[in-house]
């Protein structure tokens, strides 16, 4: 039977830090969150699809976020991500040339410290043309290239979850592979700023 | 001036990864610090690394969202299914009274139950146009000698709508039920009779066909008698009624 685990704030972003139990951490992230930001995407224009979209693009910063420190939990969770949902709805709003008046009135009201956390929901298109970006790669690459850096694993653990024969072929492989998806960045200098920004904070 | 390239780019990759040993991480990191050439190529190297970090993480969350979306459907429904149990076995407990109700009446119902639940001894006192002088067959009737009220029948060449109805009557008291029918029958289809008595006639012609088992018939005489809002037996053809012969007819 699969148990339920709900954690209080201070062990999830330990936890989304650490790493461990992050699974567990974002499905509790969901368990107590989707339905209040969902409602207000639903109550200001957006569709169900767009509250599960900006939803995930809201946990997908949280998480980055947490992981460079940049939340320490001055206000619950809960109010956080409430917030980062706003400003990225906000963001879409405009995107689609229908920002509401009472929304611009939000962001003029909010302090500069807030402001500050949420830039970095700002450049979700380019996030999301990176993400495609690495989804173009050929699956092997993709999936070498997440197990070392994503996963952690090592090249052995690697080399089971693949079939090549040794280390070595797997670690050339690795390196053709992050070249190739560095070339491809390269080629879009769009994308730089997004990626100083997710690199730095 | 290629091979130093791959050699530096190497070298940053082997240092990203924690791979390089002591030496080598202190030597990588002065170059990096001071050759802009080293800086940018690892300021690259380390924004590719942020962008399959940053793809890994979507890819998780993406599938944490589909499992959670199936979770919470799977919730709504067990809430759903909570919320409409009691209204589901009180339900269940009402049809199920009501097909037992059902059941009850389709196995005990009868023929001669249902004759004689609807069947009213005629009250000679309502008779239409009783005469001064009323005829030999009616003062019979009024002793509730049916035997005799038959004899003097069988006796008549031609006889009154109201003898062939009482007769009809004292067939059904001596449960005749054939014989009630023809008599009943006789008045219904008589012109000369100017419909006297017809409208009895035709209430309890059907339930001298229940009493012999002619639903079909019998049916559709309570049909019209239920149909037609002036007839005088309007009332004493209830749904119940209908309902108990189509019950008969099924079994």
């Amino acid at each position: 039977m699969h148990v339920v685990r709900k954690f209080p704030d201070a062990e999830i972003v330990s936890n989304l830090r650490t790493g461990d139990l992050m699974d567990d951490s974002i499905r509790s992230l969901y368990r107590d969150h989707f339905d209040k930001l969902t409602r207000y995407i639903l109550a200001n224009n957006g569709s169900q699809q767009d509250a599960e979209d900006i939803f995930q693009e809201t946990i997908v910063s949280f998480i980055e976020l947490v992981k460079k420190d940049k939340f320490r939990g001055e206000s619950s969770i809960g109010t956080f991500l409430y917030s980062m949902n706003r400003h990225a709805w906000l963001n879409e709003l405009k995107r689609k040339g229908r920002a509401l008046l009472r929304e611009e009135k939000f962001e003029m009201n909010m302090d500069r410290g807030e402001a500050d956390k949420l830039q970095q929901m700002a450049y979700g298109e380019e996030k999301q043309e990176i993400a495609r970006l690495v989804a173009s790669l050929g699956d092997t690459c993709k999936k070498i290239l997440l197990l070392f850096y994503y996963e952690e694993r090592t090249m052995k653990e690697i080399l089971d979850a693949t079939d090549y024969d040794n280390e070595q072929v797997v670690r050339n492989k690795k390196y053709k592979c992050l070249k190739q998806l560095e070339q491809m960045l390269n080629e879009k200098p769009e994308l730089k700023q997004t990626l100083k920004n997710l690199l730095h904070g | 001036m290629d091979k130093d390239l791959r050699d530096m780019h190497e070298r940053l990759v082997d240092h990203m990864d924690g791979v390089s040993v002591d030496e080598e991480k202190q030597a990588v990191s002065s170059l990096i610090a001071a050759d802009p050439v080293w800086a940018k190529a690892w300021e690259d190297l380390k924004e590719t690394r942020t962008a399959i970090l940053h793809f890994g993480l979507r890819q998780k969350v993406a599938l944490i969202h589909e499992e959670m979306k199936n979770e919470r459907s799977t919730v709504k429904t067990g809430n759903y299914r909570r919320m409409i149990r009691p209204f589901l076995s009180v339900a269940a407990i009402f049809i199920f009274l009501v097909a037992g109700y059902y059941f009850y009446r389709f196995y005990t119902i009868s023929p001669e139950k249902v004759f004689s639940s609807n069947y009213v001894t005629y009250d000679q006192g309502t008779l239409r146009g009783t005469e001064d002088h009323p005829s030999a067959v009616e003062q019979a009737f009024q002793k509730k000698d049916h035997v005799a009220v038959l004899l003097l029948m069988a006796g008549s060449a031609s006889s009154s709508p109201k003898d062939k109805f009482l007769a009809g009557i004292s067939c059904l008291e001596l449960k005749n039920y054939a014989g009630a029918k023809t008599y009943f029958k006789d008045i219904i289809g008589d012109k000369q009779g100017n419909g006297l008595f017809k409208d009895e006639a035709e209430y309890y012609l059907a339930l001298a066909s229940i009493a012999t088992k002619e639903y079909g018939p019998a049916l559709s005489i309570l049909k019209k008698i239920r149909d037609e809002k002036q007839h005088p037996y309007h009332q004493e053809v209830t749904d119940k009624l209908i309902q108990d012969v189509k019950m008969l007819s099924w079994k």
